[in-house]
C-alpha cells in the first residue's frame, strides 16, 4: 500500500517535471528556428503591400490617473500604419478621465455601434480634434471584462488588442504580431512573450536597459516566468494547445470574440476563460482557428514585490484556472473537442490544477514518515528531492540558459548569474510556498470567493530622466 | 565674424557624421551633435544656436514635437532650423513648412544640394 | 526497493544539474565576450572606413578609382561584409553622382569575385551571402543569374527567397518574373515573403516597358498559384492603383464562379474594383451584393460607393433596410460623406419609409415583422444624426 503511494508520488513528479523538460527543450527548438525565419522577411514590405489588417487597442483603466497620460503616449508612438487606441474609464473613483481631458483636449462625441455585448451603461464617448485615432469611454463601474466588452463594441477594426494600463509594450509589437496574423490563416488569438519590467532602466516609457530586478520575490517570479510563461507557452503553442493569453497583453479577432460573447464578467480568470471558449467554440463548430503564440518579448508589465500582493495575485490565478476549467468541465475527455479535451485539458486539471494539492500531499506525507521513528526510507525520500527538487533545478536552469541562447536579453553577465543563483532558490522553497498559495486558491473557489484583491502599485513616475522601475 | 553654432539632432550615425563633415568643412561651423530627441531637447534649452538640423524619426519625441517646441520660444524666432527626413511624403513636407521649418531636406540627398541649401539660409540670416 | 539504483539515479541527476550548470556559466561568459569583441572591431572598422569613403566620394572621377579604396579590405569575411554593409548604408543617405560613385565600390571587380565565388559554393551560409550581395550590386552578367536560379529551387527555403529577391535586380525584366513565379509556386513560402517579393518585384520594374503590364496578369491566370497568393497580387495592385488591370479584373471577376472557397478570392476582387473604379463592372458588383455573406455585401457597398454615380448610389439606398448592422453602418456611412446627392437619398429614404409606418401604424395592423422595421429604422435614424453630426465636426476642424 505504501509502495503504491510512493510510486503515484515519485511517478507524478517526474511526470511533471519531464512534461516541463519536453516542453522547455521543444521551445528552444523552435524559437531558433521561428528568429532564423524571421530576419529574411522586413516587416515593412508587408505594409508597401498592403498586408495588414486594422487594430483597436482597448485600455481599460481603473483608477489610473498616475500612469494613464504617459501610457497613452507612448502607444501613440507605435510603429503601425493603421490603429486606434480606446481607453476606457471604468468608473474610476479618481481624477483619471479629467486628466485625460485635459492633457489631450477631448470633446464628447457620439459614436455609431451596434451593442453585441452586453455591459454597464456607457456615460459618454470623447474624441480628440487633434489625434484621429483616439477615443475615450466613460463608463459605470464593472471590471475589467466589462469593460473591455464596452471597448469592443465600439471598436470597429479588425483586430482587437486587450492591455493592462500599466503595461509598456515594444514599439514594433504590432508590426511583429500582425505577421503572425497574416502567415497564419483563421488566426482568432494570438498572444506573446510578458516580461518583468521590475529593475530595467526606463526613460520616456522606453526601456534602455534590462536588468533583473533587486527584491527577493521579483527575482524570484523573473526566473519563473522564463520557465512557465515564456517556455511553457511557446512549448504549448508548438503543439497547437495553447490555453492561456496573458491579460497583460493579448489580440483578438473582434468578429470571432462577438460571436462567442464576448469576456465573461463574473469570472475571475477572464483570460483564460475566454480561450477556452474560444477552442470550444470553434472545435464544436468545426471551423478552422489558430490561437497562436509570439516566442518573442513584446510587452513588460510590473510584479509584485512584497509577499502579500504575491500571494492574492497568485491566488486569484488558480482560482481564475479553477473557475474556466469548471465552467468548461463538459470538454474533458469530449472527443468532440479533438486533442483539446482529450489530453490539454486533463493535464492542466490534474498537473496544474490539483498539482499543487498532490505536491503538499507528499510533503505531509514525508513529514509524517519523519515523525515515525525508524519507518523512513532514506532512499525514497532521496528519490523524492531528487525528482522534485533537483529535477526542477534542471527545468529552471535550462530556461535560463536557454533565454541566454535565444534572445540575450539581459544587459550584463551579472544578470544571468542571478537568474542562475535564483533557478536554484526557486525550488528550494519559493514552489512549494506557491503551491500553499495555489491550493488555498481552490479552498476561497469552493467556497466563492470572487474578490480581485489589491495589489500594491508605486506606478511610474513621470519624469523625463531615465529612472529604475521602483520596486 | 565669430563661428555659427550648428545642433544637428538625428538618431543615424552615419548621417550625423556626414553632416558634420559638410558642416565643419563648408562653413567652419562649431557642431554640436545628438542622437535622441529629449537630449537635444535639453540641450536646446540653455543654448541657443544659429542653426538646428532636425531628423523627423528620432526616439524620444519626433521631430515634428521638438520644431513645434522650439518655435513657441522667443529666443529661437530667427534660429533656422532644417527638417531631414527619409519621409517624402508631401503631407509630411507639408506639415513640415506649417510648423515653420525653414528647410526641408529629403534622404537620400546630394551634397553639393545640401550646401547650397545652408549656404542660401546663413546669407539670409 | 529503492535501493542502489535511486542513488544511480539522483547522482545522475546531479551531474546533468552540473553539467548544465557549467555550460551555462561557460556558454554566457564566452558569447558575451565574443560579442563585445565583435562590437569593438565593427566600430573601429567603421570609424576607420568611413571617412576613407566619404573622402573617396569627393575625390573620385572614374570607376577605378574604387580600386584604391577596396585595396585596404582585407579577404576576410568580416571585412568584406562589413564593408559592403557600410556602403550600403551610405546609399540610403546620398544620392545623384554620389551615390554611383558608391555603387562603384559595391560592383568593383575584386568584391565581385569574391562574392562570385560564395556562389558558386554549395555552403548554405555562403549562398547566403552571395544572395544578398547581388541583390545590392544588381544581377548583370548571364552567368550570376544562371547560378541564382540554380539557388531559386533550393529546397532551404532562406536560400530560395534570397535568390529570387537577388534576381529582382537585375535588368531583364523576363528573368525577374520568372523568379518571382517560381517563387509563388513554392509550397513553403509564406505569405510575408511572397509579398516582400512582389513588391521589390514592381519597385525594381521598369515602367517604360508594356511588358510589365501583362507580367502579373499571366500570375493570376496561373492554375497552380494558390489562392491566398492571388489576394495579395490583387491587393497590391489596387493598393498600387495600377489602373491598366482594369479591364483584366472584370473580366477576371465575371469568369469566377461563387463557390464557398472562391469568396475571399471574389471580396478582394470587388475591392479591387471599387479602388481603381472600374466603372463596368458596376452590374456585376451590384449582382454580388444581394448574397448571403455579410462581408461580401460589405465589401460592394464600398466598392459601389466608390464607383460613384446616381444610379449606384440609389442602389445602395435600397440596401438599408438590411439584416446586418454592419452593412447599414456603412451605407450610412458611405451616404452621409457622399460630397454630392447621398444625404438627399438619404432623405428621400426616410420619408418615404416614415410615411409608411404612419400609415400602418393608425390602421392596427401591428406585427412582429412591422417592429422589426421600425426598430431598423430608428437604429437607422441615430446612425444618420450621429454621422453627419460627426461629418460636420470633421469640416469644423478642418477649416483654416
Amino acid at each position: 500500500m505504501i509502495e503504491i503511494i510512493e510510486w503515484l508520488i515519485i511517478s507524478y513528479f517526474l511526470t511533471l517535471n519531464s512534461v516541463y523538460l519536453l516542453l522547455v527543450v521543444g521551445s528552444l527548438i523552435y524559437i531558433r528556428r521561428q528568429m532564423q525565419q524571421s530576419d529574411v522577411v522586413k516587416p515593412t514590405a508587408l505594409f508597401k503591400s498592403g498586408i495588414y489588417k486594422t487594430i483597436s487597442i482597448l485600455v481599460p483603466a481603473y483608477n489610473e490617473a498616475e500612469n494613464i497620460i504617459e501610457s497613452i503616449e507612448s502607444l501613440l508612438r507605435l510603429e503601425y500604419p493603421e490603429y486606434e487606441i480606446i481607453v476606457i474609464n471604468d468608473g474610476s473613483s479618481d481624477d483619471t478621465i479629467s486628466r485625460l481631458t485635459k492633457h489631450f483636449n477631448l470633446e464628447p462625441t457620439e459614436l455609431f455601434y451596434k451593442e453585441s455585448i452586453s455591459h454597464e451603461p456607457i456615460k459618454a464617448i470623447y474624441t480628440s480634434p487633434e489625434i484621429p485615432n483616439f477615443t475615450v469611454i466613460d463608463k459605470e463601474n464593472g471590471g475589467k471584462s466589462d469593460a473591455l466588452n464596452a471597448g469592443i463594441n465600439v471598436s470597429d477594426f479588425d483586430l482587437i488588442c486587450s492591455i493592462d494600463a500599466d503595461s509598456i509594450l515594444e514599439q514594433d509589437v504590432l508590426k511583429k504580431l500582425i505577421q503572425t496574423f497574416v502567415r497564419y490563416k483563421d488566426t482568432v488569438a494570438a498572444g506573446g512573450i510578458v516580461r518583468v519590467i521590475n529593475g530595467c532602466k526606463i526613460r520616456n516609457r522606453e526601456i534602455e536597459e534590462i536588468h533583473v530586478p533587486d527584491g527577493f520575490f521579483a527575482r524570484l517570479q523573473s526566473v519563473e516566468y522564463l520557465r512557465a510563461f515564456l517556455f511553457g507557452r511557446v512549448g504549448w503553442d508548438y503543439l497547437k494547445s495553447l490555453l492561456i493569453i496573458s491579460g497583460a497583453f493579448g489580440i483578438f479577432d473582434r468578429k470571432a470574440i462577438v460571436e462567442i460573447g464576448g469576456y465573461l464578467t463574473n469570472s475571475v480568470g477572464e483570460d483564460i476563460e475566454l480561450i477556452i471558449r474560444l477552442h470550444s467554440h470553434f472545435l464544436r463548430e468545426k471551423k478552422p482557428y489558430n490561437i497562436r503564440f509570439l516566442p518573442e518579448p513584446i510587452c513588460w508589465t510590473e510584479v509584485p514585490t512584497d509577499y502579500k500582493s504575491l500571494r492574492n495575485q497568485r491566488n486569484r490565478w488558480h482560482r481564475g484556472l479553477a473557475d474556466s476549467l469548471w465552467r468548461h468541465k463538459y470538454m474533458l475527455f469530449n472527443p468532440t473537442y479533438g486533442r483539446l479535451g482529450m489530453l490539454v485539458l486533463p493535464f492542466f486539471l490534474v498537473f496544474e490544477l490539483f498539482g499543487p494539492i498532490i505536491i503538499l500531499l507528499s510533503y505531509l506525507y514525508i513529514g509524517i514518515l519523519f515523525m515515525i521513528p525508524g519507518y523512513a526510507d532514506v532512499g525514497f525520500v532521496t528519490l523524492f528531492f531528487a525528482v522534485s527538487i533537483l529535477y526542477g533545478m534542471v527545468v529552471s536552469l535550462i530556461s535560463v540558459l536557454a533565454e541566454e541562447v535565444a534572445y540575450k536579453t539581459y544587459t550584463s553577465t551579472k544578470d544571468i548569474l542571478v537568474l542562475t543563483a535564483y533557478s536554484f532558490i526557486e525550488n528550494l522553497g519559493y514552489r512549494q510556498l506557491h503551491s500553499i498559495w495555489q491550493v488555498s486558491g481552490i479552498v476561497d473557489f469552493i467556497r466563492g470567493n470572487t474578490s480581485w484583491g489589491n495589489m500594491k502599485r508605486e506606478g511610474f513616475k513621470v519624469h523625463p530622466e531615465s529612472e529604475t522601475a521602483r520596486e | 565674424m565669430s563661428k555659427k553654432d550648428v545642433v544637428v539632432i538625428d538618431d543615424d550615425e552615419l548621417t550625423c557624421m556626414l553632416m558634420r563633415r559638410i558642416l565643419e568643412r563648408e562653413f567652419k561651423f562649431n557642431i554640436v551633435s545628438f542622437k535622441n530627441g529629449l537630449e537635444g531637447l535639453e540641450y536646446l534649452e540653455n543654448h541657443n544656436p544659429d542653426l538646428v538640423v532636425l531628423d523627423l524619426m528620432l526616439p524620444g519625441k519626433n521631430g515634428f514635437e521638438i520644431l513645434k517646441n522650439l518655435r513657441k520660444r522667443e529666443e529661437f524666432k530667427n534660429t533656422k532650423i532644417i527638417l531631414v527626413s527619409a519621409k517624402s511624403n508631401s503631407s509630411d513636407i507639408e506639415r513640415g513648412f506649417d510648423l515653420s521649418a525653414d528647410e526641408y531636406v529629403t534622404k537620400p540627398f546630394q551634397q553639393q544640394e545640401f550646401v547650397v541649401r545652408i549656404k542660401k539660409l546663413m546669407r539670409a540670416s | 526497493m529503492f535501493g542502489t539504483p535511486t542513488y544511480q539515479a539522483v547522482f545522475f541527476l546531479v551531474a546533468v544539474l552540473s553539467l548544465i550548470f557549467i555550460f551555462l556559466l561557460g556558454y554566457t561568459f564566452w558569447t558575451r565576450t565574443k560579442n563585445k569583441y565583435w562590437n569593438r572591431y565593427g566600430r573601429k572598422f567603421k570609424d576607420m572606413f568611413t571617412p576613407l569613403i566619404f573622402d573617396y566620394v569627393d575625390s573620385a572621377r572614374k570607376s577605378n578609382d574604387a580600386d584604391a579604396v577596396v585595396k585596404k579590405v582585407t579577404r576576410r569575411i568580416q571585412d568584406i561584409e562589413l564593408f559592403i554593409d557600410l556602403v550600403d548604408n551610405m546609399t540610403e543617405i546620398l544620392s545623384g553622382d554620389d551615390r554611383q560613385k558608391l555603387r562603384w565600390l559595391i560592383n568593383n571587380p575584386r568584391i565581385e569575385h569574391y562574392y562570385r565565388k560564395k556562389l558558386n559554393s554549395t555552403r548554405r551560409g555562403d549562398q547566403l551571402l552571395a544572395c544578398v550581395y547581388y541583390a545590392k550590386s544588381g544581377v548583370v552578367e548571364l552567368k550570376v543569374a544562371v547560378e541564382l536560379f540554380e539557388l531559386c529551387s533550393s529546397k532551404n527555403i532562406k536560400v530560395a527567397f534570397g535568390a529570387a529577391k537577388a534576381l529582382q535586380s537585375s535588368t531583364n525584366h523576363e528573368m525577374r518574373f520568372y523568379a518571382l513565379k517560381d517563387f509563388f509556386l513554392r509550397k513553403d513560402a509564406t505569405e510575408l515573403m511572397i509579398g516582400e517579393l512582389l513588391h521589390l518585384f514592381h519597385h525594381n520594374s521598369n515602367p517604360i516597358y508594356q511588358t510589365s503590364d501583362q507580367s502579373l496578369k499571366q500570375l493570376l491566370l496561373d492554375k497552380n498559384i494558390r489562392k491566398e497568393r492571388k489576394e495579395i497580387v490583387i491587393k497590391y495592385i489596387s493598393h498600387h492603383n495600377f489602373y491598366e488591370y482594369s479591364t483584366f479584373l472584370h473580366q477576371y471577376l465575371q469568369k469566377i464562379l461563387y463557390r464557398p472557397d472562391n469568396k475571399s478570392l471574389i471580396k478582394h476582387l470587388i475591392a479591387a474594383i471599387g479602388v481603381l473604379r472600374v466603372e463596368e463592372a458596376a452590374l456585376l458588383v451590384r449582382n454580388y451584393a444581394v448574397y448571403p455573406d455579410p462581408d461580401l455585401r460589405v465589401c460592394c457597398v464600398e466598392a459601389l460607393n466608390q464607383l460613384g454615380g446616381e444610379e449606384n448610389l440609389l442602389f445602395i439606398t435600397t440596401m438599408l433596410l438590411d439584416i446586418e448592422f454592419d452593412v447599414r453602418k456603412r451605407i450610412i456611412q458611405t451616404l452621409v460623406q457622399d460630397p454630392d446627392d447621398g444625404h438627399l437619398l438619404l432623405e428621400k429614404f426616410m420619408l418615404t419609409h416614415l410615411k409608411f409606418i404612419t400609415k400602418i401604424w393608425s390602421s392596427d395592423l401591428q406585427s412582429h415583422d412591422m417592429f422589426v422595421i421600425v426598430n431598423k429604422l430608428q437604429s437607422i435614424t441615430q446612425g444618420i444624426r450621429i454621422a453627419s453630426a460627426n461629418k460636420k465636426q470633421h469640416l469644423k476642424s478642418t477649416r483654416p
